[in-house]
């Protein structure tokens, strides 16, 4: 944990120094206060709209296996010692969220464009 | 101190170039990007990425503008290089890495940036903001009864003033009487529109052009975009009025190439971009040089024509409604370029019109408009009748 | 454990240095094939280390109305979480970090280069990197589950999920050979999250550089760097998940390690520059569709292979 946190701190401060050896040795230490890229011609609008994100529907189906995966870690240590059992259950249960999966898959959702 | 300006000298020496290449340079920019290949000089996406602003020709009014606005977005040490012909080319390069060098050793101000506001116009109360907001599409559309008032300098202002136009749209929206309330840092926020299954969502205005990779320069798309899907798109060429009629490249197969090169720019095919290219300059030389670049030329041509995943990422998109206007879709308009590429004659369809294209990317996502605008030969429309220029 | 970390090994510090150190090499190695290949040409080692000095003399740039904090926040956090993802690589054959959870370790850094990323397209209030941002995390949604699965195969295997574990566990066959699938799916879904090459739809040229588009100077180097950093730290946990690590005859370990990493890193980037950029609004239905049952087919069969005692 120590290694971790001073691996971290090192990091940073590494990232610090970066930005300071930059400041000494770049021509212009301020910087430059331009208009976002719009191919040439000036923005109309601010970009930072409520994006309209059409795969928010992946991202229930996500949502619902990410929280498995949380079981899956532990399940594979204890594989070996719990037997067949346990690898029935947990296909079993993956198993039925691919029936779930295929079912979003067709309602169309994997597709938005 | 010599030393850290010889390193200074040795970081620089690869600098990025954003090339702006009006639509008559067509020849010029094929001598300039087998040059910067040469030295390994890789072109930027954006000025932010940009060292090096290349100007081919003489820009007209309104794509000198843009160039403005580009220049004043790229980090320093930056240099711009207006370049005219092909003769001097390698020594104005030259010049260009050696200008770049003393800039990034030179104490620069920052003075000569014009501010955001100033370039937005935020700090005057202009009151002709719908003459001028209005003159921009009304140039592009249509080509006649043009005065040439309003392409002097207004180009840059009338963007700006625009937003007061959107304001008012957007707020009278949402039926309120705000004027500028909706306004920070002298831009307004998203409006919010129905999208196409009726829910009330933000719509972002955006233009795609005049200066974006693989892009012709000097077109623009200005559209809504609601998420990634672009809707209510018009097209227009900047200085329509002023640009010279098209004229057909002396060799099909060397244009084939080209178009090709953009199109894979495009798609993110950069290996198969620069075979396309070198393919393209070999052509031009003679004796083995040249057996060896129609090798390549057909190599790169089957590679794109074969390639599963092109047609997957590329696939069912730019068909247009009627099937007549535009052929069939980008896929097939590619893969006749593939075949142009590799030597075979091939028959141009016909060249499609702003108002097909703009039906053919509405509702679409940004990506697939990219990949249909870079699959059509777009030059923009001489002034002279349409009918002689069809089979140009 | 009875094994040593690095740390408990070297001393903290010049683990840690010796952690830092290797990143960057494997960063510019990185960087150095993928220009080789993209431009082609000699001196293409010294390219990567050419364009981080000129990123450093650039000056850098802010945006009109910017979400600074998050923008700059994103931008710092891409290398800070490719090194941390480091700390559970081994080098030398040991962890600089050992804990009976390394690869969910590996696994929690790579997922927050999600927001990592996203924050570097929201920031700089600017319609590409926007849209940029947004792509990642459709990317994201077709490839995080096989990229997960993948992981999970091989603690399966080795009944644990500490790294280490998992390369002791391949003295007599590398796990390659009974789980290709997860080997090509890790490689490839760590190429997605480091936004490169048939993945880099995030900052593709068709959005002007996407996440990327408005950054310049150290900004620019610092996110660059932690693709790169991540790339080659996703290539030393794929030879050490899946290669064996440190085994091989003759040559010390640790040189075999980076023979093995230098062999995933030239095939990704010869494979991945063949091909076009993939676009997120088709990939995330075949990466439900196909890479996530594939995955589990997978894990299926190294379960039953567990359960006979094949790896035992």
């Amino acid at each position: 944990m120590v290694a971790l946190l001073l691996l971290a701190a090192f990091v940073v401060v590494g990232m610090a120094g970066l930005y300071v050896v930059s400041s000494a040795v770049r021509s212009v230490r301020e910087p430059a206060v331009v208009l976002p890229y719009e191919s040439g011609l000036l923005p109309r609008q601010h970009a930072v709209s409520r994006y309209h994100a059409r795969w928010y529907a992946v991202t229930v189906l996500f949502l619902a296996f990410d929280m498995e995966m949380i079981f899956m870690y532990p399940w594979a240590v204890v594989v070996a010692d719990m037997g067949a059992q346990a690898v029935i259950e947990m296909f079993g249960f993956l198993a039925v969220l691919l029936v779930g999966v295929t079912y979003v898959w067709r309602e169309g959702a994997l597709r938005w464009t | 101190m010599d030393v850290i300006a010889r390193l200074r000298a040795w970081a620089l020496a690869r600098p990025r170039v954003l090339l702006v290449d009006p639509p008559a340079k067509v020849m010029l920019r094929w001598s300039v990007e087998a040059e910067l290949d040469r030295r390994g000089w890789r072109s930027a996406a954006s000025p932010a990425d940009a060292d090096l602003l290349v100007v081919l020709g003489e820009p007209g009014p309104e794509l000198a503008a843009a160039v403005d606005v580009l220049w004043s977005q790229i980090p320093e040490p930056r240099h711009r290089l207006d370049l005219h012909h092909e003769r001097a080319l390698a020594v104005d390069l030259d010049a260009g890495l050696d200008a770049l060098v003393r800039r990034s050793a030179g104490v620069v101000s920052g003075a000569d940036r014009p501010s955001p506001a100033s370039l937005l116009g935020t700090g005057a109360d202009a009151d002709d903001e719908d003459a001028d907001g209005e003159g921009m599409d009304h140039e592009g559309m249509d080509h006649e009864g043009m005065d040439h008032e309003g392409m002097d300098h207004e180009g840059m202002d009338h963007e700006g003033m625009d937003h007061e136009g959107m304001d008012h749209e957007g707020m009278d929206h949402e039926g309120m009487h705000m004027h500028h309330s909706g306004e920070v840092a002298g831009l307004p926020m998203a409006s919010t529109a129905s999208d196409r299954d009726g829910l009330e969502l933000d719509v972002l205005k955006v233009a795609l052009g005049p200066v974006l990779p693989g892009w012709p320069t000097g077109l623009v798309l200005r559209a809504d975009l609601q998420g990634d899907v672009l809707t209510s798109a018009e097209l227009a060429w900047l200085d329509a009025d002023l640009l010279p009629a098209a004229r057909p490249h002396p060799d099909p197969q060397q244009a084939a190439l080209d178009r090709l090169a953009r199109f894979l720019d495009v798609a993110g095919w950069s290996t198969a971009a620069r075979d396309a290219r070198r393919a393209r300059d070999g052509l031009a030389a003679d004796g083995s040089d040249q057996r060896e670049a129609q090798r390549q030329a057909e190599a790169v041509a089957r590679r794109v024509h074969r390639s599963r995943t092109l047609s997957w990422t590329a696939g069912g998109i730019g068909q247009a409604p009627s099937e007549r206007s535009s052929g069939a879709g980008v896929l097939d308009r590619v893969r006749r370029w593939c075949d142009a590429a590799s030597g075979r004659p091939v028959e141009d369809p016909p060249a499609a019109s702003l108002d097909d294209i703009a039906a053919l990317v509405e509702g679409v996502e940004i990506g697939s408009a990219r990949l249909i605008v870079a699959s059509l030969d777009l030059s923009p429309v001489p002034v002279v009748p349409a009918s002689e220029h069809a089979h140009a | 454990m009875p094994e040593q970390t690095l740390a408990e090994a070297w001393g903290s510090a010049p683990a840690v240095l010796a952690v830092v150190a290797v990143g960057l090499v494997l960063g510019l190695v990185v960087a150095g094939v993928d220009r080789a290949v993209v431009s082609g040409g000699s001196g293409a080692a010294v390219e990567p280390i050419r364009s981080s000095a000129r990123l450093l003399l650039e000056q850098r740039r802010t945006t009109l109305a910017p979400d600074r904090l998050l923008w700059r926040l994103g931008g710092t956090a891409v290398p800070v979480l490719a090194l941390l993802s480091l700390a559970v690589v081994p080098i030398g054959g040991r962890t600089l970090w050992s804990t009976s959870a390394d690869l969910v370790w590996f696994n929690a850094m790579e997922a927050l280069l999600w927001a990592a990323v996203w924050l570097v397209g929201w920031g700089p209030n600017a319609v590409h990197a926007v849209t940029g941002g947004y792509r990642f995390l459709a990317q994201g949604l077709a490839y995080e589950l096989p990229l997960m699965f993948a992981l999970i195969t091989a603690g399966l295997a080795a009944g644990s999920l500490r790294t280490t574990d998992v390369v002791a566990a391949q003295q007599d066959l590398w796990f390659v050979v009974t789980m290709p699938v997860a080997f090509v799916v890790f490689v490839a879904g760590a190429a997605a999250f480091a936004f490169w090459g048939p993945f880099a739809a995030p900052t593709a040229a068709d959005i002007a550089g996407g996440v990327s588009s408005e950054l310049s100077g150290v900004d620019r180097l610092l996110v660059e760097a932690g693709r790169a950093i991540f790339l080659g730290a996703s290539a030393a946990m794929a030879a050490a998940l899946f290669l064996g690590g440190g085994s091989g005859p003759w040559l010390p370990g640790p040189l075999w390690h980076l023979l093995k990493t230098l062999a995933v890193v030239a095939a990704l980037v010869w494979i991945g520059r063949r091909l076009p950029v993939l676009r997120p609004d088709r990939t995330v239905e075949v990466g439900w569709m196909v890479l996530v049952p594939l995955t589990l087919l997978q894990a299926l069969v190294v379960a039953v292979l567990v359960l006979t005692g094949f790896y035992a």
